[in-house]
């Protein structure tokens, strides 16, 4: 894998450089079906999304323009086909019910889930993409489309309404 | 918190790096130094800790990146191109339209069709029905006789179709008069029963003296063969018909017959007594009422239509009284000529009298078989049926012509009144209960009708409408919304 930046690999590949996408997808395949995953229940249809996702960002890379970071723009296509996938479904709970779980105490993640569940809508996707995506306050800030200060609020509730979700269970701090 | 100097998000942002390097540095100064921030912080980190235990498997290995290049020459070109998808679509939709048209109007030409040939047929059955017209060889008698109806003609056909006339094979004595006698001997046997059944007897018998007297060998050839002396008085007999026909005819053109049928609406005041006095009017005239019958509605004005028979000598005097009762808003006069008809009627009667007179004659001096007799006698009773069929007919026409048809109809002059008894606001109610119910029954029909008319039709484009909206909204939406989004 080379060490050139996502955005130089995407205009690479709008330039027709089909090894710099090979590149992108090999980067960003386990993060984008991780996203996908947590939020679909089905790991057949999360494997389809994922594959719909980099589908779209080679219909569209002709469209693509260095003004946001790559992460946040494949995020951002990301976030619309669960979007798409859970309207569609008519789905009103967004974190699968069967948890997938990998070298992890399922019990213990069952508990995470039932904690972000509860969650407001805006403060758990903030969370989510800062927890397990490991995006910035800016990056989250693009992906959603709201201020960096908002980002920053909202994850600081969200964080300790998780505590005191977790807390009563003895999770926290396990 | 504030009293801290460092705010309670500061704690999250500095745990997560996104605090300025200056700005990390005093948190973390502040820190060292306040124990209930640093337990926060701690509480922070070992939430943090607890959510990242629920990590997912890796993506599976099935996971491929897209085929690029097979996208693209496949079926990317219709994703990319909402506008080539949308003229597709408008493209097969003339082609349905173009597909179906011409069998839509094919159904409702065929449609017609089927019930043009039928009215066609149905003329041509008519026509076919009609008796065929008067042939243009006519012999002389027509032109001193009245016309006769069409039935009469039949027989003058039947000759006109023979190959020879009579006349003219008396006249050469060919070999073939045995034959030719024999013919125009059925002939006449035929032109008999046609003149009996069509009431034309005088006027035959008539042009059958003519005939004679044109063909002279031939009736003396007939007469010989069957009886001479009785076929020499009935011949007789004929010819004084046939002489008295002419006298009467010209004496009965000498005056015209003619049938007047008059219709007047009056506008009337006083209703019930102008009724009264058209009646005490027409029975004066020495006529009478025919036919009256009167209409009453509420808020409507009153209405009676009479048909009067007034001497035709008394219509001017009638008539002028009847205008008097009011205002006359309507009036027509027609006539009708009916001289003809009663002369030609006149004629065919005493002719038909003379073939009775010597039928009779007949009989009387016959010695012959009883078959012949018979046929004599029936003979006799069908000419009697006619002449008194034709006696009615003659007194019918008669009768038109000295009683003129007058047709009244009175109208009352309509006045308004107040209307002294209201309906009842429950009488009220319940009608406009029932005339709702009417409408909307009608209205629940009326959609009924609709759909059973274009219910298919409209499913049937409303899907197909329906669906390619949603293909082409997916295509759309698939190429805007990363452009949408950035």
């Amino acid at each position: 894998m080379s060490d050139r930046l996502d955005e130089e690999l995407m205009l690479a590949f709008k330039g027709g450089d089909g090894l710099a996408f090979r590149e992108l997808f090999d980067r960003y395949k386990n993060s984008i079906y991780g996203y996908v995953r947590r939020r679909v229940n089905d790991p057949g249809r999360a494997e389809e999304i994922t594959q719909d996702v980099f589908l779209a960002l080679v219909q569209h890379r002709n469209g693509y323009q260095v003004t946001a970071s790559f992460r946040t723009y494949l995020y951002r296509i990301a976030l619309n086909r669960v979007a798409s996938e859970h309207r569609k479904k008519k789905e009103s709970d967004p974190l699968p019910e069967d948890v997938p779980a990998a070298r992890s105490d399922p019990a213990v993640v069952q508990q995470v889930r039932e904690a972000l569940a509860q969650l407001e809508p805006g403060q758990r996707e903030i969370v989510m993409l800062r927890e397990y995506e490991g995006l910035s306050y800016e990056e989250i800030a693009q992906v959603l489309k709201v201020p960096v200060g908002t980002v920053r609020s909202r994850l600081f509730r969200a964080k300790l309404a998780l505590r005191d979700l977790l807390a009563p269970r003895g999770l926290e701090g396990a | 918190m504030v009293k801290h100097g460092v705010e309670a998000e500061e704690l999250q942002a500095y745990l997560d790096g996104e605090l300025t390097p200056a700005r990390q540095t005093e948190v973390e100064t502040h820190l060292h130094e306040c124990r209930q921030c640093a337990g926060l912080l701690d509480d922070l980190k070992r939430v943090s800790a607890t959510l990242k235990q629920w990590q997912v498997e890796p993506a599976p290995a099935s996971l491929r990146p897209p085929a690029v290049e097979l996208e693209k020459t496949r079926w990317g070109w219709l994703r990319l191109r909402p506008a080539v998808a949308l003229a597709a679509t408008a493209a097969v939709v003339l082609v349905v339209a173009a597909l179906s048209l011409p069998n839509l109007y094919r159904s409702k030409m065929t449609s017609l069709e089927r019930i043009e040939p039928r009215q066609e047929e149905q003329l041509a059955y008519k026509r076919s029905a009609e008796p065929a017209p008067p042939p243009a060889a006519v012999p002389e008698v027509s032109r001193e006789v009245p016309s006769p109806p069409a039935k009469t003609d039949a027989p003058a056909a039947r000759r006109a179709v023979l190959p020879a006339a009579p006349s003219t094979v008396g006249l050469e004595g060919a070999p073939a008069e045995t034959e030719t006698k024999a013919k125009t001997y059925a002939l006449e046997k035929l032109e008999a029963k046609d003149e009996a059944a069509s009431g034309v007897a005088g006027g035959v018998a008539g042009r059958r003296l003519e005939a004679q007297k044109q063909a002279a060998p031939l009736t003396a050839d007939r007469v010989a063969s069957e009886d001479k002396e009785s076929r020499a008085k009935s011949a007789a007999a004929g010819e004084q018909a046939f002489a008295a026909n002419r006298q009467r005819t010209e004496s009965a053109a000498a005056r015209r017959l003619i049938a007047y049928h008059v219709y007047l609406t009056v506008e009337v005041k006083e209703f019930t007594a102008s009724k009264e006095k058209v009646e005490r009017l027409v029975e004066e005239a020495g006529g009478y009422v025919a036919q009256s019958s009167s209409a009453e509605t509420p808020d409507q004005p009153q209405q009676a239509d009479l048909v009067l028979r007034v001497p035709a000598e008394q219509l001017q005097a009638v008539l002028e009284q009847l205008r008097g009762l009011g205002r006359v808003i309507n009036e027509q006069l027609s006539s009708e000529e009916l001289t003809e008809q009663v002369v030609d009627l006149e004629a065919r009667l005493r002719n038909a009298r003379a073939t009775e007179q010597r039928l009779i004659a007949v009989l009387n001096e016959r010695t012959g078989k009883v078959r012949d007799i018979l046929e004599v006698e029936r003979e006799i009773d069908r000419t009697r049926q006619e002449i008194e069929r034709m006696e009615a007919q003659r007194q019918n026409l008669m009768h038109r012509v000295e009683l003129a048809t007058v047709a009244v109809t009175l109208l009352e002059e309509f006045q308004a009144q107040l209307d002294s008894a209201p309906v009842g606001t429950a009488t009220r109610l319940r009608n406009a209960f029932v005339e709702g119910y009417e409408r909307f029954a009608g209205m629940l029909l009326g959609f009924v009708f609709f759909f059973a008319r274009y219910g298919l039709v409209l499913l049937f484009w409303g899907g197909f409408l329906w669906l390619t909206g949603r293909l082409c909204k997916r295509a759309l939406v698939r190429r805007l919304r990363p452009l949408v989004d950035f």
